[in-house]
């Protein structure tokens, strides 16, 4: 059973081995570090109810082109580090604005990010999330995006920055982002997937 | 304030001008996630004062020569309203916001992780709507539910309260009459999981005695604070189960 934790809010007693995320230890105890939800039944472990995007490479995320340099593009990634993202001399060309999907390839201790295999994404429409309540959107496995996915039929890009893009008809947009913004705001409780079924079949 | 005052500030009850005991806090409001453009925000209502704080970042450094390959930059703007007191306060900084706004800002630094960000800036900016005396420990603690809410990490959560000495009594959590024409007054700041004072400071002239007496009521205080703190963090999200079924998610 979830319960809500506070910094320094007390999880149990230390074990050997490596902290995760979100905890730190003092004495004997492993407490937790951030206002989040724990799950004693799941390990000494908090996922983090409010939070701003951190890099991490591998990630997925859409950003927006901010301007050009020299050799490549800085990228608003929605975080606090802008990317950066190489563009050889014979790849693709990008207007400062252009919404685009990176890959994260790289961040080094000093929050240098780099991005990789852009792609510009056009028209569609963009929202925006709490990215810590980005992997509810997926559900487990990607459960809940296709549960949306079929009962909208729009088209969805989730950015494990907290951003969404969403292109379809009309219809299947606003209904997608009622879902995801249903989503957002009980992303904390239990039942939400069989609510959001309901939600997306009951149209 | 040091002398002892023409205004009585107890009746022959012993009780004080509001009608609290000796060591009676004033009534205590919290709520977190006020404002909707900030990361984090809380607003706090300490008997008269009404406080707001909001929190953002981490973002990026501005001006850039201040970030830190390290750690995050911590910024924290006490800042009070034109109108929150009786005369008309000149706005912006002046000596007074400048010194509470840097012992805050330390005593933040001593419980935020900001190893975890480097070369980014952390905002926080109160604003103080009302003044009643004690407002530099309710600034600093809505500025520490504003950094839970922001989901910044932190090793505690923050709780300030101040004590002082009315009429040759210690007493906890001053307001206004009893501030101005008191013996003494001394606000903390504690770190409530290991009991660290992160701020203290003290105007006016106790004894040995009085102080250590003082010292204990605040850091009490504190931890009440505390406990309604944790409590506005909590019940901000109900864990319930939607669908009426098992929670087994």
């Amino acid at each position: 059973m979830r319960v809500v934790v506070v910094p320094g809010e007390r999880l149990g007693e230390a074990r050997p081995g490596k902290l995760s995320s979100w905890t730190f230890r003092d004495g004997d105890s492993i407490y937790s570090s951030i206002y989040g939800l724990y799950d004693p039944d799941k390990g000494l472990r908090v996922t983090p109810i409010h939070g701003r995007y951190l890099p991490k490479p591998g990630d997925i995320v859409i950003g927006i082109v901010l301007s050009m340099r020299h050799s490549g593009y800085l990228v608003d990634i929605n975080s606090a580090y802008t990317g950066y993202l190489h563009v050889p001399r014979e790849g693709v060309r990008l207007e400062p604005g252009d919404v685009i999907t990176v890959k994260v390839s790289s961040k080094d201790e000093v929050g240098n990010t780099h991005l990789e295999s852009p792609r510009r994404l056009i028209k569609g429409k963009l929202i925006e999330i709490h990215p810590t309540k980005i992997p509810r959107v997926f559900g487990k496995a990607g459960s809940m995006l296709d549960l949306i996915r079929k009962g909208t039929k729009a088209q969805i890009i989730v950015g494990r920055n907290g951003r969404i893009w969403l292109k379809g008809e009309r219809e299947d947009i606003i209904k997608a982002e009622k879902a995801i913004r249903f989503i957002e705001e009980n992303a904390h409780l239990y039942g939400v997937t069989d609510k959001v079924k309901e939600m997306l079949e009951g149209e | 304030m040091g002398g002892k005052s023409e205004v009585p500030l107890l009746d022959k009850n012993g009780k004080r001008i509001d009608g609290r005991d000796l060591e009676e806090l004033r009534p205590v409001k919290m709520e977190v996630g006020v404002l909707k453009k900030a990361d984090g925000s809380a607003y706090v209502e300490w008997g008269g004062n009404k406080v707001i704080a909001a929190v953002y970042g981490p973002r990026e450094v501005l001006p850039k020569h201040l970030a830190n390959p390290y750690k995050a930059v911590l910024k924290y703007r006490y800042n009070m309203a034109p109108f929150s007191v009786d005369d008309r306060k000149r706005p912006g900084p002046d000596r007074r916001s400048i010194e509470i706004s840097k012992i805050s800002r330390e005593a933040l630094e001593r419980v935020v992780m900001l190893e975890y960000f480097p070369n980014t800036m952390i905002d926080v900016f109160v604003e103080i709507l009302q003044a009643d005396a004690g407002t530099r420990c309710a600034a600093l603690t809505a500025a520490s539910l504003a950094l839970a809410d922001a989901g910044i990490p932190m090793r505690d959560v923050v709780a300030a309260c101040a004590a002082g000495k009315i009429d040759g009594k210690v007493v906890l959590d001053l307001k206004k009459e009893e501030d101005n024409y008191g013996e003494a007054d001394m606000p903390i700041a504690i770190s409530p999981r290991t009991g660290e004072i992160v701020l203290f400071q003290m105007d006016g002239l106790m004894t040995k005695d009085e102080y250590m007496k003082a010292l204990r009521l605040a850091v009490e205080g504190a931890r009440k604070i505390n406990e309604i703190q944790k409590e506005t963090l909590k019940d901000k999200y109900k864990i319930t189960n939607l669908s009426g079924g098992d929670n087994n998610e």
